[in-house]
């Protein structure tokens, strides 16, 4: 293993990280020895009522049970089958590390889960495809559900410096994701995933995939099948769409994989197909409904031409709890007249004196069109008095502020929109 | 607003206008949306491969999975629901993401987008806007009112097409 230097700030909170529950790793344990029998898994289960619970509760649901009610944890084992039996194990016994919100990678709820699943089916399809050696393919999903479980803990450490993430690219030769990830941090997700491993004590094979899956030429020769098997797996999920958050497809490929796997076009494009199929069979059982996947940010526009108005008006709604939201800035009504073609504002937050175009007349020009006179608008005054307030309300404003605002108008005046 | 979401190979028909359809999460799939401007009819396929030759029988499954196949089938249930075929649509795409790979087997959101503009041509049609390739994750959803088209993007907010 080579040399890791992990701040200490951040190694001191995977140690506070919930554990992933002995069941979870005695499962781990079973499933990546060849030999076992089913017995071996049931007995494990069958401790855990959590667990048992829930895998009954997956078994019976439409997409599993046939028509047939299961009402023994042994049919339950049999009809999901071992490796999503491992999924749900490792999802319901994390705590919440899979299923919290990533802002650091701008990561919806529940978005590392099912990046997760997708990497572990694609790692344990692309398992059959490998020339030599080939892995245990019960490991390579295993090891495909765990090799970004760094991303749960290095996302605090990236809230300020997620702009810069936004804009890497995946050109051989430029930075990659992981590179940006080590200047903003002094480490990456790899790094960390390993240390998070180690320390729930998941056996010693999957260890390697989830530190190398990024590079896995810097990978132990004798684990490089595995390893590549997660790097092709993690790629294919991103190229489902199923990113964890702002990286979407800007990983690295290595393109050395052609040294282990007898991947043609065609078998490439099929895989794609199949975890897709096989994500949709089971992600409305195990993760629920589609609609829960959807987070609809709103995008407000705020106008002004001085750029510390903008600020402060930005920061004000962050403060309040709006910081999930997309800002859009403009100088003046021309310019926010641009953004409103191009841009689904909900919310429109405008000065009145500005150059180019003033706010009173941005107001009447959004009022006119069709297209723009239901979004919401926020006018800022300078001239605090009535006769003002009365006629830019009779111009459809919804709430007018006194300058100088303070963060409590601002917050008050968006309340429940 | 009723949301009607699209999975992978599948497309949907509406011109109610309470419905908004979308898609979620594509990568190198590509959404093609067709409007017939005289009825407003709107359609939106979610494409994952650019050939059907691959899979015959997922091609008669799930028509939308392919380009040809896809677009085929699109303009028929077009026809079917009463577009007159008199050159009234209106042709968006989105997605077509690709993961550079100097071997050019990953290349799939190219292999699609250039599949997809082949069979429009072969149909007569062309996009009048797209928003594709790159290597950013989309979330598209179409107005079926309006025809109105946002994109959506983890990290990068959302613009109309």
């Amino acid at each position: 293993m080579d040399i890791m230097n992990i701040p200490e700030h951040i190694m001191k909170r995977i140690q506070e990280l919930p554990m992933v529950s002995d069941v979870a790793v005695r499962l781990m344990d079973i499933i990546s020895t060849e030999k076992h029998s089913l017995q071996q898994v049931i007995d494990v289960i069958e401790h855990d009522v959590y667990l048992t619970t829930r895998l009954l509760r997956i078994a019976n649901s439409a997409a599993f049970a046939r028509g047939q009610s299961i009402s023994t944890i042994q049919r339950a084992v049999v009809n999901l089958g071992e490796d999503l039996i491992m999924g749900i194990a490792v999802g319901a016994c994390s705590g919440d590390v899979f299923q919290k919100e990533l802002k650091g990678y701008d990561g919806s709820t529940g978005a590392l889960w099912r990046h997760s699943l997708l990497t572990a089916f694609a790692a344990k399809k692309i398992s059959e495809l490998v020339v030599k050696n080939p892995p245990n393919s019960s490991l390579a999903y295993t090891a495909g559900l765990l090799h970004d479980i760094g991303m749960a803990a290095l996302s605090e450490f990236l809230e300020q410096g997620s702009k810069k993430l936004n804009g890497v690219g995946n050109d051989e030769g430029g930075k990659s994701y992981v590179d940006v990830e080590q200047e903003l941090t002094g480490t990456d997700h790899t790094e960390l995933g390993y240390e998070i491993a180690k320390n729930w004590q998941l056996p010693e094979e999957l260890l390697y995939p989830i530190r190398y899956h990024h590079e896995p030429s810097k990978a132990p020769a004798e684990h490089k099948e595995i390893v590549y098997c997660v790097h092709l797996g993690d790629i294919l999920a991103r190229c489902t769409g199923f990113g964890v958050g702002n990286e979407n497809l800007s990983m690295h490929l290595d393109s050395e994989y052609v040294d282990y796997f007898n991947l043609n076009r065609d078998h490439l494009d099929m895989l794609i197909v199949d975890i897709q199929d096989e994500f949709e069979r089971v992600r409305e059982s195990i993760l629920g409904p589609m609609e829960n996947e959807v987070v609809d940010h709103k995008t407000i526009l705020i106008v002004d031409d001085s750029k510390t108005a903008r600020l402060v008006i930005k920061r004000c709604l962050e403060i309040a709890g709006w910081q999930d939201e997309y800002f859009l800035e403009a100088e003046n009504g021309i310019e926010a007249i641009e953004f409103l073609g191009n841009h689904p504002v909900d919310i429109i937050f405008t000065d009145l004196n500005m150059p180019r175009m003033g706010g009173e007349q941005l107001i009447k020009l959004v009022k006119s069109k069709p297209e723009f006179q239901n979004i919401p608008i926020v006018a800022i005054s300078s001239l605090n008095n009535a006769a003002k307030t009365e006629e830019l309300k009779l111009l459809g404003v919804k709430t007018v502020l006194g300058k100088p605002v303070t963060p409590m108008d601002i917050v008050n005046s968006i309340k429940g929109m | 607003m009723n949301y009607i979401y699209v999975g992978i190979g599948d497309y949907v028909v509406s011109r109610d206008s309470e419905v908004v359809i979308r898609t979620m999460a594509l990568g190198s799939c590509v959404a093609i949306i067709i409007r017939d401007l005289k009825t407003n009819l709107v359609t939106l396929g979610h494409i994952a491969l650019p050939d059907s030759s691959i899979n015959a029988r997922r091609a008669l499954e799930k028509p939308a999975s392919f380009a040809d196949t896809g677009i085929h089938a699109m303009l028929t249930d077009l026809r079917l629901a009463g577009y007159s075929g008199n050159g009234s649509l209106e042709v968006k795409l989105a997605g077509g993401a690709s993961i550079l790979d100097p071997n050019n087997t990953f290349n799939i959101g190219k292999r699609n987008l250039l599949a997809i503009r082949r069979c429009l041509w072969q149909h007569k049609l062309g996009a009048i806007a797209e928003h594709v390739g790159g290597n950013i994750s989309r979330n598209v959803s179409v107005e079926v009112a309006t025809g109105k088209t946002i994109i959506a993007s983890p990290g990068k907010g959302s613009w109309i097409l």
